[in-house]
């Protein structure tokens, strides 16, 4: 980032909040063996769905109360934070790297292997994300990995495709054909020339669908395809909360706030560097 | 015009006359339902929403009451010819919604659409499987039908209680597909229609015979409509039934009861089900393979506590696999929570130090799969839980792959054949734990297929029992609660265990 | 313009042929079998009759052959029956369809009403309190799980205030017959206001829940498109020539910005069309998500070939709508010299 660009970008001060946001959360869950006041993943049962307290008979408070198997939400929700935020920074990593040589080389080469990718990225389009992640997780079964597998399949898609546009209007660039004059190989000129300038574009966008897969992790989760018991995931949480929105507000509650800061927090983010780094680059779906 | 035809006009007229004379705004109870139905052919599924909407508007040759007896229904008694041939004797005065009188005739066209081939839209109907024995039936008569099996079947009347009987002149003149979306039957209320995903609206069907006559008041139903509402989402079920949009919400977990119960205007009412829990083992590998191991799981496991904290003490254990409803059940004592016996006897096959092994299970059993595995580390075994998709989980588990599992299998006609057969006989579709028996089989074998001795067939199941018990190749667990959520305004309702909702003789109050 | 409707759809045989190979081979690969998920985990079913399930439905042929099979339906217009359900799947889709594009119609509605506004006021006061409470609420608007955001609405709306229902598409007593199968239109063509009203009551807090996400998406596309017009010659020349900074914006700015945001709306149109099975299932909207997701967990091969099927007709539908309305917004462009 330049100098004029981290000016921008401080003074936008919507975005500085978002990155406190997600600085914050993100160190909290990874400090959350060390910081969480209980054990995540076993409970009391006599004391399930206590309410929010900062009193305890006995011991040290449930600050955002417990689940039906008396475990504390806040221990939770930190330790959930680590497999939704790793989650989400996985997905997206993968996909930028899958999307970003797909689309450098299918820009450069052009042709039939354009034409192919081309292709396969109109097919995975055409899927709806939802059906495409259900039917894969059926396929691999349950499990961290499948399920970065699984969201990683189509997610690369959107960073193919505008990683391909931007280097096709670099392709005859002055300083491109400069240095294929110059005698330059294929991997010099993409990687040395053309990389570069379509990274900015890619971080952007990358940045603001960090949100969009975490979104999409409690989707599934809702629909029962997601994480493995028991460890928690923010989706997971609200999912298993869902029942008892009545009775005890807070399971579901708290881990939805959280998602909702950390998401608010990653597109204040996104936003910001879009504005900083590439006042033209056009807006990209934030959603599907 | 004949008799019946007269008197289904007069019955008809009468009926229009008192609701206009009363000049009431109809009664309309509202039922919200988890599952759509599939279907409205009562020949055309394998789904339990759809034959429990389905049931209020046809009757079967027989019913079963709330507490599990069989009793007529469409047939007024029955009687056995022969090992293998049964005569039943059909109700006079029955009407068809469309005021065809129903005969002989119609119960021959819907066994043979149900256990011959190529019958339905020119498939085989999927509830074959439920007659299987029987291979044709005969009218003898307008009011007398003979059912013939392949082998003596003494469990027939309690196997007939899931078929519907279903009008030959109706669908002989609409063909199976109109039959399929606007059907008639013989039931209590009659079809209206079926916005389908939302809801299906029946009404009262003022010429109804009156149902069986052992299960009283006998008459017309009470309440002038009925709706099931399809309501998928536990917790949105729950705020309809609050918000007063529905007066019953069926499958209301354990945990959500203390809400329902909170609010006065709704009450929580439960009943026994028919599906028995385990957790499963597979008894062709080590550990498991060493019946020590199996029975030190049986002692590791307090079942009475699950019951009490997570099931809210809605459940029943069992000391094998039948559940104390079936008639067949044997008083065995459960093997009870004794963790040092669990750990001598592991110490004893030479697992003193433990071993390591996943649970697998269906994401609504992870509660009580994640404190079993508590449980089971209490006595040096280290357990993990894993959730899967059903449709995954089947196939490892059909293939023996997968050592421990727990969960469930349905036994709505309480017979021992109906879940023996399928979890602990050899390669058979639920025998998830790989157990095989010669005893047990031959046992099965002499009780289904050899005698139709009464006495026989019960000692015979008693026996089987006991080998189930004693070879341990499931951890058993209980028979649970099903509960409903009711509003007050319901009266004269009662759940049954076999989650038929009865209509037929509920009324609302004001 | 016909040449160029007719190449377009050539040029999407290949993705179709592509999207039902991905599905076929997709729900071969993934374990389970669709005929022992059916019989349920109850009861005994003899190894015969499930092997005649199968048969009857073609399920023990080869993969290639099964494949064949689908492919030939499809070019006859028979996408084949459900095993679930043993009702024609075109049967099953076509009922749940209205349900579905009703909702999301609406959903895009409600979008643009608040979002289009709310974006032009972002872009003409850029970085006021105003812009920034505008970007935080919409962003908001995107970062909360639609099934939660549900739930809230219920909660609010039909437990607490009592005023909405809680699920469902209509109440029965309305006097409403279902023609189209679009309900509000049903309702509007048989002059039934009281009907209409329930419909719109019914629709309130799905459309909403589903909304929100397109909401915030749409704003920021306005905001950012708009404020890059503002600054262009040709807006400028309006201004200095003394139009109405309102004109200028509305008359002049706003037209070109809304080209990438018709674009945006078409394709999230899609996303909401394929993409509702969580909201739908909250509120037990009776459309084509949750079909499929039921479908998918029993195995339904057919049924989710079928569904899917129809999402890609409607990516690609969607797509060519989005391009025709540039042309439209923008006579600049035209389809007769474009690859």
């Amino acid at each position: 980032m330049g100098s004029r660009a981290w000016r921008a970008f401080r003074r936008n001060r919507l975005a500085l909040g978002g990155g406190i946001l997600v600085l914050v959360l993100s160190l909290s869950s990874l400090l959350s063996p060390w910081i969480a006041p209980h054990d995540p993943l076993r409970g009391r049962l006599p004391d399930r769905l206590r309410s929010p307290s900062i009193v305890s008979a006995s011991g040290k408070p449930y600050l955002l109360g417990t689940d039906n198997l008396g475990r504390d939400i806040l221990s939770r929700i930190l330790h959930g934070g680590r497999v939704s935020i790793s989650l989400g920074l996985l997905v997206v990593g993968v996909s930028i790297v899958v999307g970003v040589v797909l689309g450098l080389v299918s820009a450069y080469a052009g042709g039939w292997v354009d034409t192919t990718v081309q292709r396969l990225v109109d097919v995975l389009l055409a899927f709806p994300y939802l059906v495409l992640a259900i039917a894969l997780m059926g396929l691999f079964g349950p499990g961290f990995l499948n399920l970065v597998v699984a969201l990683a399949f189509k997610e690369w898609v959107t960073a193919c495709r505008i990683v391909r546009s931007e280097a096709l209007a670099l392709k005859n660039a002055a300083f491109v054909e400069a240095s294929r004059a110059a005698g330059a190989g294929l991997f010099r000129i993409l990687f040395r020339h053309l990389l570069p300038n379509v990274i900015p574009g890619a971080v952007v966008v990358a940045t603001l669908r960090v949100g969009w897969v975490i979104l999409m992790e409690a989707s599934l989760s809702f629909l029962g395809l997601g994480i493995q018991p028991p460890q928690p995931s923010w989706g997971v949480i609200i999912a298993d909360g869902r029942d008892y929105l009545f009775r005890a507000w807070w399971i579901s509650t708290f881990p939805g706030i959280a998602i909702l800061l950390f998401v608010l927090g990653v597109n204040l983010l996104g936003e910001g560097l879009r504005d900083a780094l590439d006042p033209r680059l056009a807006s990209e779906r934030l959603s599907e | 015009m004949n008799h019946r035809k007269v008197q289904f006009l007069v019955l008809v007229l009468v009926a229009a006359l008192s609701v206009l004379g009363l000049a009431q705004e109809a009664k309309t109870l509202v039922v919200g339902i988890e599952a759509d139905a599939l279907t409205l052919d009562p020949g055309n599924f394998r789904h339990r929403e759809t034959e429990t909407i389905l049931r209020n508007m046809f009757d079967g040759l027989v019913t079963r009451t709330p507490d599990g007896r069989i009793v007529p229904e469409l047939a007024a008694s029955w009687e056995r010819l022969s090992d293998t041939e049964w005569v039943f004797y059909l109700r006079d005065g029955v009407t068809w919604h469309d005021g065809a009188s129903f005969t002989a005739d119609d119960v021959v066209f819907t066994v043979e659409r149900t256990v011959k081939e190529g019958r339905i839209s020119g498939m085989t109907s999927p509830r074959k499987g439920l007659l299987d024995p029987v291979i044709d039936a005969v009218a003898m008569g307008p009011l007398a039908v003979k059912l013939i099996t392949s082998v003596p079947f003494a469990a027939l009347p309690s196997f007939l209680p899931h078929t519907l009987i279903v009008p030959q002149h109706y669908i002989e003149a609409v063909g199976d597909e109109r039959f399929a979306a606007s059907p008639i039957g013989t039931g209590p209320f009659r079809f209206v229609r079926w916005d389908k995903g939302q809801q299906v609206v029946m009404e009262r069907f003022a010429a109804y015979y009156g149902g069986s006559t052992d299960i009283p008041p006998v008459g017309p139903a009470l309440v002038d409509r009925v709706i099931f509402r399809v309501l998928p989402e536990t917790s949105t079920r729950i705020a309809a039934l609050r918000a007063g949009d529905i007066h019953i919400a069926t499958r209301i977990p354990v945990d959500l009861i203390p809400e329902i119960e909170a609010d006065v205007n709704l009450t929580v009412m439960s009943v026994r089900g028919t599906r028995s829990a385990f957790l499963e083992m597979n008894v062709n590998q080590p550990p498991f393979d060493d019946v020590r191991v199996r029975r030190a799981i049986s002692y590791a496991i307090d079942v009475d506590l699950i019951i009490e904290f997570i099931l809210n003490g809605l459940a029943t254990p069992i000391p094998t696999i039948m559940s104390p409803d079936s008639p067949f059940y044997a008083p065995l004592t459960p093997y009870g929570y004794d963790p040092q016996k669990a750990k001598a006897l592991l110490s004893a096959a030479g697992y003193g130090a433990g071993f390591t092994v996943t649970i697998d299970t269906q994401p609504h059993f992870r509660d009580v799969a994640l404190v079993i595995a508590e449980m089971l580390r209490d006595v040096g075994i280290d357990a993990k839980v894993q959730e899967w998709d059903w449709g995954i989980l089947q196939g490892e588990l059909l293939a023996g792959r997968r050592m421990m599992h727990l969960g469930d299998w349905g036994n709505s006609t309480l017979e021992p054949n109906d879940i023996m057969i399928p979890k602990l006989v050899t390669r058979e579709r639920g025998n998830f734990s790989g157990y095989s028996s010669r005893v047990l089989e031959g046992l099965i074998d002499l009780a289904e297929r050899v005698t139709v001795d009464p006495e026989v067939r019960r000692v015979a199941y008693q026996i089987a029992q006991q080998v189930i018990y004693d070879d341990a190749p499931m951890a058993f667990l209980w028979v649970a609660q099903e509960s409903y959520g009711v509003s007050r305004k319901v009266v004269g309702w009662e759940p049954s265990p076999d989650s038929r909702i009865n209509l037929h003789d509920v009324d609302l109050a004001n | 313009m016909i040449s160029y409707l007719a190449r377009r759809l050539v040029q999407a045989v290949p993705v179709f042929l592509g999207v039902t190979f991905v599905v076929f081979l997709l729900m071969y690969l993934t374990p389970g079998d669709p005929v022992e998920l059916y019989m349920g985990q109850a009861g005994i079913v003899s190894q015969e009759e499930m092997a005649r399930i199968r048969h009857e439905f073609g399920l023990d042929r080869p993969f290639l052959e099964q494949y064949g099979r689908f492919l030939w339906g499809i070019a006859r217009g028979d996408l084949g029956r459900s095993i679930v359900h043993r009702r024609p799947v075109a049967e099953l889709i076509s009922e749940r369809i209205p349900a579905t594009i009703e909702l999301s119609l609406f959903a895009a509605l409600i979008a643009l009403l608040v979002a289009v506004p709310a974006g032009v006021v972002a872009a003409v006061r850029r970085y006021s309190l105003l812009d920034n409470v505008g970007t935080l609420l919409s962003l908001v608007g995107v970062s909360m799980p639609g099934f939660w955001l549900g739930l809230i609405l219920i909660i609010f709306f039909s437990v607490t205030m009592r005023v909405l229902p809680v699920a469902g598409r209509m109440a029965y007593g309305t006097g409403l017959e279902p023609q189209t199968g679009f309900l509000l239109l049903d309702a509007l063509l048989q002059g039934n206001g009281r009907a209409a009203l329930d419909v719109l009551r019914h629709l309130a807090m799905p459309a909403l829940a589903m909304s929100a996400g397109m909401m915030a998406m749409t704003m920021r596309i306005t905001r950012s498109s708009l404020s890059e017009t503002i600054g262009q010659d040709y807006v400028r020349t309006a201004r200095a020539k003394g139009v109405p900074e309102g004109r200028v914006v509305v008359r002049h700015a706003l037209r070109n910005a809304l080209l990438p945001v018709v674009t945006a709306v078409a394709l999230n149109l899609g996303a909401l069309l394929g993409g509702n099975m969580v909201v739908e299932t909250v509120f037990a909207w009776p459309g084509l998500g949750q079909r499929v997701v039921d479908a998918v967990k029993t195995r339904d091969f057919p049924l989710v070939q079928g569904c899917v099927l129809v999402y890609a007709l409607t990516y690609v539908v969607l797509n060519l709508a989005a391009d025709l309305s540039y042309a439209f917004l923008n006579p600049r462009i035209s389809h007769g010299k474009e690859g």
